[in-house]
């Protein structure tokens, strides 16, 4: 039996995001952060701890909740560790652009089979459901929208009807906070019109060629024109991106709050964090609005999408 | 496969950088013109990856030969690629290209044209493989910046 109590927090990009993964050595000057073996955009957990922490800092939480939820800071760090423990963000749903229509989210069988094996640590694991087998050059859909060719970025897919998209929207679904004023049923037709299911190869590719990538340039103020050498291309994740951390909390070890179990100490760090609203800014360039994510959270103990 | 057994022990990404260290050596020996200089292949090279990223393989390539009559450096660039790309083993391999540091026809776009999107995706990331090296090498072997670089 273990003391440490998880939550799943779904992050839905409502603006832009740059999570930095590095330097100029890279094909794109400032590119974005990556899984090594995958290559699939992440924004790292000690990204993630940093956004909560500046959040907590920006609301004024607590100083004694702070220092037990996040560790104290720098000068007194050897005191005890935090309690919370923050996952890298990982991703669910890409936006990709398509030549015939509206743009798509889309998916791939290894990125479903990831959820469900994050969903089952931490303690969300739900009724099972099968992923389909998807053939290259095929994309699964809604059942009803499966007449003509789909074409995604530069490639051509032919539209198949995925058998068990009601259930997935769902469980999609729980990750996607509702905006204040949105019918949550406008968001699950919307979801299940735009959700798509692609091969892992596939999916790949689009990881690199549906990022956008931004060039910046800096304008000389006396001359109205472009300093030299100042001209970069900056990768960010698009808007309606959708990714997920697990949180989990351990019994607390400060001082101050022993007598909290880690379940209300959880409870306690989320509800300072997001009963404001359900907003955090992730990654860079805040000043220039972005990295702004809709948090919807996922307690274990939570039936479907929690407010 | 080559026929020399050192070779195929080396990593593909040694004979990229090879290739394109030879490629960029040969293209700074040419003597510059009101057409062709040196700082427009480093300034070209540099954007490139970027522009594949937003607009797609074909579509960049398209430009890049497009632009070879007036401003050389564009066409040594995409040489460069169409050369890598239809070599020995390659994804295109197989296709006639034509010596020289400048293209003449557009072979890499016809391939890329008339073969599979697995063979275009395939050399999308061939491509950029390719670029890391040859960005890098312009940027150690040509120190002065294109002015107009954002032109």
């Amino acid at each position: 039996m273990t003391a440490m109590t998880h939550q799943m927090l779904g992050l839905f990009a409502e603006t832009p995001l740059h999570a930095g993964g590095g330097g100029k050595e890279e094909l794109i000057d400032l590119p974005i952060q990556r899984e090594i073996h995958s290559q699939w955009p992440c924004v790292f957990g000690s990204a993630m701890k940093g956004a909560l922490r500046a959040r907590a800092d920006q609301l004024g939480m607590e100083k004694d909740l702070k220092t037990t939820a996040f560790g104290p800071d720098t000068l007194n760090a050897s005191e005890h560790a935090g309690a919370l423990l923050v996952s890298d963000a990982r991703l669910l749903l890409l936006p990709v652009r398509s030549l015939t229509g509206h743009f798509r989210l889309v998916t791939c069988p290894a990125l479903l089979r990831r959820l469900l094996a994050d969903r089952a640590r931490a303690g969300l694991a739900g009724e099972a459901s099968t992923i389909p087998d998807v053939a290259a050059g095929t994309a699964l859909v809604a059942g009803s929208q499966q007449s003509e060719t789909l074409f995604l970025e530069e490639f051509a897919f032919t539209p198949a009807a995925w058998p068990e998209v009601e259930a997935w929207v769902e469980r999609i679904l729980a990750l996607v906070a509702p905006v204040a004023g949105l019918a949550e049923d406008d968001t699950r037709k919307a979801l299940t019109t735009q959700l798509t299911l692609v091969d892992d190869d596939s999916f790949s590719h689009f990881c690199r060629s549906a990022i956008p990538v931004l060039p910046h340039v800096r304008i000389s103020s006396d001359t109205k024109t472009v300093e030299g050498g100042a001209l970069w291309h900056e990768e960010s994740l698009p808007p309606d991106t959708l990714l997920y951390c697990v949180l989990a909390a351990q019994p607390p070890r400060s001082e101050t709050h022993r007598e909290l179990s880690s379940a209300e100490l959880l409870e306690q760090t989320l509800q300072a964090l997001f009963d404001d609203g359900p907003y955090l800014q992730v990654g860079g360039n805040e000043t220039t609005g972005m990295g702004w994510c809709r948090v919807a959270r996922l307690g274990s103990e939570a039936k479907g999408g929690e407010a | 496969m080559s026929s020399s057994s050192g070779r195929s022990l080396r990593l593909v990404e040694q004979r990229r950088a090879e290739f394109a260290l030879q490629r960029l050596q040969e293209a700074l020996a040419e003597s510059e013109n009101s057409q062709y200089q040196h700082t427009q292949l480093k300034s070209y090279l540099r954007r490139l990856p970027a522009m594949i990223q937003m607009n797609g393989f074909g579509q960049a390539m398209a430009f890049y030969f497009a632009k070879r009559t007036n401003y050389a450096a564009y066409g040594v660039i995409y040489k460069l690629l169409e050369d890598w790309l239809c070599g020995d083993g390659a994804v295109y391999a197989g296709q006639a290209v034509t010596p020289g540091l400048h293209p003449a026809e557009p072979v890499l776009l016809q391939a890329l044209m008339s073969q599979d999107q697995h063979h275009y995706r395939r050399a999308t990331a061939e491509t950029q493989a390719m670029l890391a090296w040859a960005k890098k090498f312009a940027e150690a072997l040509i120190v002065k910046d294109d002015v107009e670089e954002a032109r």
